[in-house]
């Protein structure tokens, strides 16, 4: 028998010691390559017949956000217009008002994806104001948030009436109120948006909405909609993590609009896409008579494409002649495969 | 000496309050315990709750690319669970299985993206978590990852051979040529192999360090190199070191009994014996040809007593002084 001495015992348990933790490694449980093709095999199988099978880039599984959680369904903010409250003032103009409150509001704006957005009456995009031509305008600003907000509305009004800091009431601190008041021109399409530093942060978070301008012998009925492109960035990287049209990505893939056959679609578009250059609309199998800012009677453009800066907007007017599903979607492919697309769906 | 020990009594229960030496070891352990008990129990009274969103980490294991997927092996390696939303690739979603549930600290999880990649191209893999944060994993040239069947474990023998068995064996070749070869060649030519396998050590562990550090940190990342190492290094000396035991218990046991087993045994049984004897002195040639085929580590204990080298004694002079060879 070999003497047992410390380090003999020492030196001979080790490669017991190593044979141990060798096991153990083995132990953490571990999937294999050759499960893989299984799975695989099996997400083939699963997708087939189901919406996200459908061959475009959408959330997993055809996912859609909790529309009732959010609180606003894109489906609705489409045709949704808000008109306010109406009385005439002595002199025979038309007064029309309307109260936006700046909330802070945890949206989910990918599927399984909250977002700590900042909006007007709870909504991303804010309500879409639209009132007529020549009407004094009257919009109360409550400041629900905890950080200092403004409206500062496109067109055409006195300074104190711009909502930027050091101008008129200035930045609203949280809790305080304010009413801007001016009269409604030009006759077009606007926008609105916050306008307190840091810029991009405070339109990025949602703080922005529609603003339209009818003019004063109105425009030809039509199937109206209104459609703000936006993004998100929920990593705060300066660059967005999901595009779409009124907040909510594939929506309008998931569920098409539905519009009639040779009827006038009218779709007023603003594009308020923080971080990106530019942004686009594009229409599948037609084309469209674009209204640039919606001021001019005359379209400037009969096409299929329109590219817009941030801020930039237009009226689009066609009809569709054939019944089916035709796509719309920016015509920049990775703003469309991360979700600013959908489809209209033409019925007789 | 009895009242010298009474004396030295008196004098340490002066000090411990005549509480008995059991007593005294084991108190401090049990307050120990009941701290870490009440600490525990207490969810860690004043250190407050962590503030901010949670933290998530996430590490690549593995990447697999099949035609038409890329499959992902991911370790969470910080402190909170990670849910995994949705997945793009090169800046779009797709459509991706697995990762159903939060990832929970050190849990892993494999999640297949449909992707229809192209060989040779490069693509980014983005997850997004529920926080809205993204964990990114790039894919520098996609190309089909081989799949781990019996031609695949046949290649690696193969390079094995390559790299482990062929060069050794053609090194092999030199022992006659080194056999005969004057003493001072021989030591420039031992110099030249300890520089080599100096190298191969720095340049495996410079290695080590660099694939360690792009996996997960959670089990030790680089040090886990580091103690792969000592722990090869232990193994290989206590295997060492059991051979040479097993060897001289069985060297003893056979020079007592050698006259008896060449007379009753096969011859093939007295050659050995014979070979065992003649390399208890051996030849400076024999000597090299056992360094050549030994680590450093277990040639100074490999070596048999007795033998006098002035290079050997040199040496193992520069190794640690318990080295049994310096004896």
């Amino acid at each position: 028998m070999p003497q047992l001495s410390r380090r003999r015992l020492l030196a001979a348990s080790v490669p017991a010691l190593g044979g141990a933790a060798a096991a153990l490694h083995s132990a953490i449980p571990r999937r294999h390559p050759w499960d893989a093709e299984a799975q695989a095999a099996e997400v083939a199988d699963h997708h087939a017949g189901h919406g996200a099978g459908s061959g475009h880039a959408d959330f997993r599984d055809g996912q859609s956000v909790d529309h009732r959680a959010n609180g606003f369904d894109p489906h609705e903010i489409l045709r949704d217009f808000d008109w306010g409250t109406t009385r005439r003032l002595a002199s025979g103009q038309v007064l029309r008002e309307w109260e936006l409150v700046a909330t802070e509001t945890e949206i989910e704006v990918i599927p399984g994806v909250k977002y700590a957005a900042w909006s007007y009456n709870g909504r991303v995009p804010g309500p879409t104001l639209r009132c007529r031509e020549g009407e004094r305008l009257r919009i109360t600003f409550v400041n629900g948030s905890s950080h200092p907000h403004t409206i500062h509305f496109h067109g055409i009004h006195p300074a104190a009436m711009d909502g930027v800091p050091g101008l008129g009431a200035g930045e609203i601190a949280p809790g305080d109120s304010t009413v801007y008041e001016f009269d409604a021109q030009p006759a077009g399409l606007h926008l609105y948006h916050c306008h307190v530093r840091p810029l991009a942060d405070h339109i990025a978070k949602g703080l922005y909405g529609t603003f339209i301008v009818d003019p004063r012998e109105g425009r030809e009925d039509a199937d109206e909609m209104v459609m703000v492109l936006n993004g998100f960035d929920t990593n705060f990287d300066r660059a967005n993590e999901v595009y779409a049209a009124n907040s909510i990505g594939f929506a309008y893939m998931n569920q098409p609009i539905v519009t009639k056959r040779n009827e006038l679609v009218r779709v007023y578009v603003v594009n308020v896409l923080e971080f990106d250059l530019i942004n686009s609309f594009h229409l599948h199998g037609n084309l469209f008579d674009y209204f640039p800012t919606g001021t001019s009677r005359t379209p400037s453009e009969f096409t299929d494409t329109v590219m817009l800066c941030q801020g930039q907007r237009g009226i689009l007017e066609w009809r569709f002649p054939h019944a089916g599903k035709f796509m719309f979607h920016a015509h920049q492919s990775e703003f469309t495969e991360l979700g600013w697309q959908g489809f209209f769906e033409v019925v007789d | 000496m009895e009242a010298r020990t009474a004396t030295e009594r008196e004098l340490r229960d002066d000090r411990t309050g005549g509480l008995p030496a059991w007593l005294l070891g084991l108190a401090p352990l049990l307050l120990i315990v009941a701290a870490v008990i009440a600490f525990v129990a207490l969810d860690g009274p004043g250190l407050g709750e962590r503030r901010g969103p949670p933290v998530e980490q996430l590490a690549v294991e593995k990447t697999v690319l099949r035609p038409g997927t890329i499959e992902v092996t991911l370790r969470n390696d910080g402190p909170d669970a990670v849910t995994i939303a949705q997945a793009q690739v090169n800046d779009a979603f797709v459509q991706f299985s697995g990762a159903d549930d939060p990832i929970g600290r050190l849990h892993s999880a494999k999640i297949t993206l449909q992707q229809p990649w192209v060989e040779g191209e490069a693509y980014e893999v983005a997850l997004v978590t529920s926080t809205g944060g993204t964990i990114t994993h790039e894919i520098p040239v996609a190309v089909e990852t081989p799949a781990t069947d019996l031609s695949f474990f046949g290649l690696m023998a193969l390079l094995g051979i390559y790299v482990g068995v062929i060069p050794i064996a053609l090194g092999m070749l030199w022992l006659p040529w080194l056999r005969r070869i004057p003493p001072g060649w021989l030591r420039g030519l031992m110099a030249l192999t300890v520089g080599l396998l100096a190298f191969l050590a720095i340049d495996a562990t410079l290695e080590g360090f660099a694939l360690a550090g792009e996996g997960s940190q959670a089990f030790g990342g680089a040090a886990l190199v580091l103690i792969g190492a000592a722990v090869a290094f232990l193994a290989l000396s206590g295997v060492s070191s059991w051979l040479e035991q097993r060897r001289r218990t069985a060297h003893a046991a056979g020079a007592s009994a050698a006259s008896s087993r060449c007379s009753s045994r096969s011859a093939s049984a007295c050659t050995t014996s014979a070979r065992e004897s003649r390399s208890a002195r051996p030849t400076p040639s024999a000597r090299w040809r056992s360094a050549l085929s030994s680590s450093w580590a277990s040639r100074c204990t490999t070596r048999p007593r007795g033998s006098r080298s002035s290079l050997r004694s040199r040496t193992c002079a520069r190794r640690s002084a318990g080295s049994r060879c310096s004896g």
